[in-house]
């Protein structure tokens, strides 16, 4: 199963739409309405493609999920099966790879910098246990949210960061502990089939400055509002909650949305010129249709 | 099945019973004897079975090389494939370094097409992480994974930030009101 025709297809249609949107030189025909509708088509489909990519590359990792360990907390780092010959016999532990927007990205790790001490323990491996083993021991003894210490060489610089380590939550925990075939499902349980036609929303999260323009200490502004009209969302609203469910971001937004399904009613709770309002919400079964 | 038990039973008894025997001497040289005395073909394979036997012997032969040739084939990963998958993956990690942070207004369906990439990244890592050393084939599996996700990963996040840079900055107008 190669997704690599998908991605490149995918690719040279987003290439080539605001291509051709450039081509029409006269303001009057491609006006700026146009080129950004272009634009948001084009990315529409390269989101179905990496949907896609997402889906087919976990279809090749058929292995079932062993779990975290007790404390389930993420690091965000890979430090895995090192290649023969390339075990650090000199103590510390190489990065193999960082995950994007993992703890350890936040906290400035790269891959290929070597940890060398975490916790205040140097990773210096003994008898037993390579640094390795002793990393992978000390790391199954974190829990989420807890700061641990970790110093690393990076291009033989010794520097020392932070890392708060985060669990997964809900129904990715969950879903993990099940086997990673239920991961195959994971896209659609994230929301990513925009059922609810809420995908083309734009969010911002309230800060608490912002908020009191909004009447609102916090909640989710709605700063361009979906296109389908249904939804009753507009411009500016802050979304407090959807039927009692508080979301933190709009992906998590859309995540609550379309966990419903067509037909099915819910309430959500808004800021409207700063008053609050109740808006009763209605999951489109044709959510393109309403546009 | 109690009866069968119970026939068994009988049986060895009637067989500790019996008396004991010992064989008559040179009684083996006396049956060789009499079996070559016997029609040749009734001995040993039929030669008009004897084609037979050598195509069946070419098939196992044949069978043989192309099984072993399909084990070549798919020879286990070296470190060479999963070294040059790590090399891959870490160029796409240098990559998404140097893209613009995510925005403060986002698109939700980049969003969570980007959060929902992310998760399954930090799932393969911990995967990586706690891999055995030996499982070469997994090993190379998730690598493999990885590298097509975080392909996917580095359009995504730089679509999103050509999209963002190409307007306003809705963040700047909303500070503003």
């Amino acid at each position: 199963m190669n997704a690599r025709p998908i991605l490149i297809a995918s690719i040279l249609t987003l290439l080539a739409a605001p291509l051709h949107a450039a081509d029409t030189s006269d303001p009057e025909e491609a006006s700026r309405e146009q080129i950004e509708h272009k634009m948001e088509q084009a990315q529409e489909r390269l989101e179905q493609a990496s949907r896609e990519i997402s889906k087919l590359s976990m279809q090749l990792n058929d292995q079932p999920w062993m779990g975290f360990g007790a404390s389930r907390a993420l690091l965000g780092i890979n430090v895995g099966a090192p290649m023969s010959g390339t075990a650090d016999r000199t103590g510390g532990v190489r990065i193999l790879s960082v995950s994007p927007g993992g703890p350890a990205d936040v906290a400035g790790l790269k891959a290929n910098d070597v940890i060398v001490s975490f916790q205040g323990k140097e990773l210096r491996g003994d008898q037993t246990h390579t640094p390795r083993q002793q990393l992978l021991a000390l790391m199954r003894d974190v829990g989420p949210d807890a700061p641990v210490a970790v110093e690393f060489q990076r291009e033989g610089k010794r520097q020392t960061t932070q890392i708060v380590p985060k669990s997964l939550t809900g129904f990715v925990d969950e879903s993990l502990t099940r086997g990673l075939d239920s991961l195959k499902n994971l896209g659609s349980m994230m929301g990513m089939h925009d059922s609810s036609g809420f995908g083309s929303a734009e969010f911002l999260d309230l800060s608490p400055e912002l908020g009191r323009y909004f009447g609102t200490s916090k909640g989710l502004l709605v700063v361009r509002a979906p296109k389908d009209q249904r939804l009753g969302l507009q411009d500016g609203d802050v979304i407090l909650d959807i039927d009692g469910r508080i979301p933190t971001s709009g992906s998590h937004a859309l995540q609550i949305l379309n966990s419903y399904r067509a037909g099915e009613t819910l309430k959500l709770h808004i800021m409207r010129q700063q008053k609050r309002v109740e808006l009763p919400v209605e999951i489109p079964a044709d959510p393109d249709h309403g546009a | 099945m109690h009866d069968e038990l119970a026939r068994l039973n009988r049986l060895k008894h009637e067989l500790r019973q019996l008396p004991s025997f010992e064989p008559p001497e040179h009684a083996w040289p006396l049956i060789r004897e009499r079996l070559e005395r016997l029609p040749n073909q009734r001995r040993g394979v039929p030669r008009v079975f004897a084609p037979a036997a050598v195509a069946a012997g070419l098939v196992v032969a044949l069978t043989s090389l192309w099984l072993m040739h399909l084990h070549r084939g798919h020879a286990g990963p070296d470190d060479g494939t999963i070294q040059s998958l790590v090399s891959r993956s870490q160029r796409l990690e240098a990559v998404l370094n140097t893209l613009p942070p995510r925005p403060t207004v986002e698109r939700a369906a980049t969003s969570a097409a980007i959060d929902d990439l992310q998760t399954r990244i930090q799932i393969l890592d911990q995967q990586l992480s706690a891999a055995a050393n030996d499982d070469r084939y997994r090993t190379q599996r998730l690598w493999s994974a990885r590298v097509e996700l975080m392909n996917s990963l580095v359009y995504v996040r730089y679509a999103e930030a050509a999209r963002n840079g190409d307007r306003p900055d809705h963040s700047s107008t909303i500070g503003a009101i």
